[in-house]
């Protein structure tokens, strides 16, 4: 199981895909042991003296301790930091059986002048190992998630915490062999390894430390915000006919026109006075004055072909309103949330995905094919978002947040002491079954601790397990975000369509009204007050852009997830 | 009577008679398992002598340097027994003292030859034996804890415990 690669196949599947049926340990009878220590490659076991401990737990590095007395002659004593540490267990007997239990490097020595003992403290350098490594080579180890919206940028930062990131979407611990090297171990490992058998540990060494309440959360509420840009676009159609041609838009419309010329506007009015409103054009079809037509019978001269008998036009704004998507996801523990109420923990993960071309949405006025073109809706609205991002980002807040509550339901640990050499395989990512000592306990293995001390002759091997509270009929779902929700607008203020016309210099004409939308100017021919004579201009009524469009809007997705821890036995 | 050497000084008659006692050192712990069997755990074995006498004199030993290690002979024999020809004694014999070998043969002991190679001594077999037995006078390299004297009441009590290195 320890000489398969790191991360090699998917957690489950981790040492073989067929479970494999548990090694039962029983009762075992004596044995005489010795330490094999290899300090720098040298075999340094004659001068080894006192206990040798090696510790280590399922996250994080192994440790290990031990004493060499370095005789009577002068040693260089700096040179031994950094050196390789190797401890080999050794039960002896025929055959002799050599275990590795320790490869790593000595980091921390400490020399006694007085006995000249150096006490000496090696580990795996985890930290170390990934902080070298490259991004990449770190995720092809780790595996697991992570997003730049959950954590942070990476560059400049610790790579080892980039690690740790990553492992704390995982369900696994992340520790070294026996032979130094990383590697992963599942917390919910298939089958079980080692089954202690009655009467196999040592007396009265058995220990259960059950979790306290408050550390057993069973609730964790994930806000997750993701907020983004919704460009938007207000379409107004307009239309306007000069009342002068009687309706009609072909010959016969300017023929009527004609026979009673007043002035007219032109395209540039037009645009003009929908600009000045900060709206813009984005379809139009202008009912032009006809240009030249000398061979009519009253021949038709004019330059000016810019001016209007009639106008339908689209207008349009834009804007960039920001929304904001609430997911208000609550992970619970259905069984423990029943049983013992509310152990509720938080989190918060926001998303901007803003950019600064969301002014340039307001500015722009082309109709590309990512944009919303013209259409009978007064109303368009495009969605800035990036989903892929929001994944990344949800799942990766998913998988941490139930990691986390995975991790506190299973808390509660239980431990025992065995010989060393009745349980040399024992090991990380491992589940173990305890018969004996009138426990019954199935649990994953999350910390080991062996101490052989060569004075009193005594090796024992104390093992932690962690042992999970789930229940066999709970029901686990999928992990993942719902659908968006969505966006509720305000009903659109609806504004007339049809321009009027208002045509003055007549003495039918009545006063002028400047609140009169659409055109005005005077006839060709007046009878009326030249005073009186209508400024020629052309105004555009745009409708209001209501507030609730323009203010951040929040739409609220509740979905709530249930979590199902895998099931230990724990009886006493 | 043979006599007790340590460090190449012999230590004579006059000092008293030499009692020694043979034991061990450390290296051993015996864990009960839940079950209520004993197991024992060694990392090793080593003796333990300590050899304490009163006589007229004191032994003169504190010419030797007690940080040292030093050559131990011994003055009261070892014994190991079975009813096996072959027997292989458990300490080095002294090289100025025969390791003899005796066969129990009905209630009497018999005395026989033995031929040692290393430790492992073989016997000439008696007829009739039951149990053959080697005894021989020990000889270990030991480190001394600083002796103690006693002088009064008209003797000099001494004592030496010797750790076999």
């Amino acid at each position: 199981m320890n000489n398969a690669p790191i991360n090699s196949g998917p957690l489950n599947s981790m040492g073989g895909s067929a479970i494999p049926s548990a090694v039962v340990i029983t009762p075992s009878t004596g044995f005489v042991w010795r330490w094999i220590v290899t300090l720098g490659g040298v075999d340094v076991s004659d001068q080894l003296t006192g206990p040798v401990r090696v510790e280590g737990s399922e996250d994080g590095d192994m440790v290990a301790t031990l004493n060499l007395w370095l005789g009577d002659d002068p040693v260089s004593i700096r040179g031994y930091t950094g050196q390789t540490l190797a401890l080999d267990f050794v039960v002896l007997g025929d055959p002799e059986l050599v275990s590795r239990r320790f490869t790593g490097f000595l980091v921390q020595p400490e020399f006694d002048v007085l006995t000249r003992i150096l006490s000496c403290t090696g580990t795996t350098r985890l930290s170390d190992t990934f902080e070298a490594m490259e991004l990449d080579a770190i995720d092809l180890t780790v595996g697991g998630s992570w997003s730049q919206d959950v954590f942070e940028e990476t560059a400049g930062r610790s790579r080892w915490e980039y690690t740790q990131e990553r492992m704390s979407t995982r369900r696994a611990g992340l520790n070294a062999d026996r032979a130094g090297q990383a590697r992963l171990t599942p917390w919910y490992p298939a089958g079980i390894a080692f089954d202690f058998a009655p009467g196999s540990t040592i007396y009265q060494s058995l220990d259960i430390s059950l979790s306290s309440l408050s550390e057993t959360t069973n609730v964790l509420e994930l806000e997750i915000d993701y907020r983004f840009p919704r460009y938007r676009q207000r379409n107004q159609d307009y239309s306007w006919l000069h009342p002068g041609t009687g309706g009609n838009t072909s010959l016969t419309g300017f023929n009527a026109w004609r026979a009673d010329s007043t002035e007219l506007p032109d395209i540039q009015m037009v645009t003009d006075a929908v600009e000045s409103a900060g709206w813009f054009i984005t379809w139009n079809s202008w009912y032009r004055l006809p240009g030249s037509l000398p061979e009519l019978a009253q021949p038709w001269f004019n330059e000016n072909i810019d001016l209007l008998l009639g106008a339908d036009f689209v207008a349009a704004v834009r804007w960039a309103q920001p929304a904001v998507e609430r997911y208000r996801v609550r992970l619970v523990v259905q069984e423990a949330l029943d049983a013992v109420g509310e152990v509720i923990v938080r989190d918060r993960i926001v998303l901007d995905t803003d950019s600064d071309t969301d002014r340039l949405w307001e500015q722009s006025t082309e109709t590309e094919d990512d944009q919303p073109v013209e259409s009978d809706d007064p109303l368009d609205q495009l969605p800035r978002r990036d989903q892929v991002r929001l994944d990344a980002a949800a799942s990766t807040g998913l998988l941490r947040a139930r990691a986390q509550l995975l991790q506190a339901q299973r808390q509660s640990t239980v431990s025992w002491q065995i010989p060393l050499a009745h349980a040399l395989a024992v090991d990380f990512g491992q589940r173990l079954k305890l018969s004996d000592q009138g426990a019954t306990v199935t649990g994953t293995v999350i910390a080991l601790s062996e101490e052989a001390d060569i004075d009193s002759g005594a090796a024992l091997l104390t093992i932690s397990i962690a042992v999970g509270q789930g229940d066999a009929a709970a029901v686990s779902d999928a992990l993942q975000l719902p659908a968006p929700p969505a966006f509720v607008d305000d009903i659109a203020p609806v504004i007339e369509s049809t321009l009027d016309t208002q045509i003055g210099l007549r003495i039918s004409s009545p006063p002028y009204n400047d609140a009169l939308t659409g055109f005005a100017g005077s006839y060709s021919i007046g009878n009326g007050d030249p005073s009186l004579r209508y400024p020629r201009r052309f105004a555009v009524p745009t409708p209001e852009i209501p507030a609730q469009w323009r203010d951040e809007a929040v739409a609220e997705q509740p979905v709530i997830i249930r979590v199902a821890p895998p099931v230990d036995v724990l009886e006493v | 009577m043979t006599q007790l050497v340590l460090g190449g000084i012999p230590v004579s008659l006059h000092t008293g008679e030499p009692a020694h006692s043979y034991g061990y050192v450390g290296g051993r712990t015996d864990v009960t398992l839940s079950g209520g069997t004993p197991v024992p755990m060694r990392s090793f074995t080593k003796r333990l002598i300590t050899i304490s006498g009163s006589g007229w004199v004191s032994t003169g030993l504190d010419a030797l340097n007690w940080d040292a290690y030093h050559f131990l002979l011994c003055a009261v024999p070892l014994r190991v027994s079975g009813i096996d020809s072959t027997l292989t004694i458990t300490a080095d014999s002294r090289p100025d003292e025969p390791v003899r070998a005796q066969a129990l043969v009905g209630e009497d002991w018999v005395s026989t030859d033995v031929s040692m190679v290393g430790r492992v001594g073989t016997i000439t077999p008696v007829a009739g034996a039951s149990v053959y037995t080697l005894t021989w006078f020990p000889q270990f390299t030991v480190l001394c804890e600083p002796p103690e004297e006693g002088y009064g009441s008209g003797a000099v009590d001494w004592q030496i415990i010797c750790r076999e290195v």
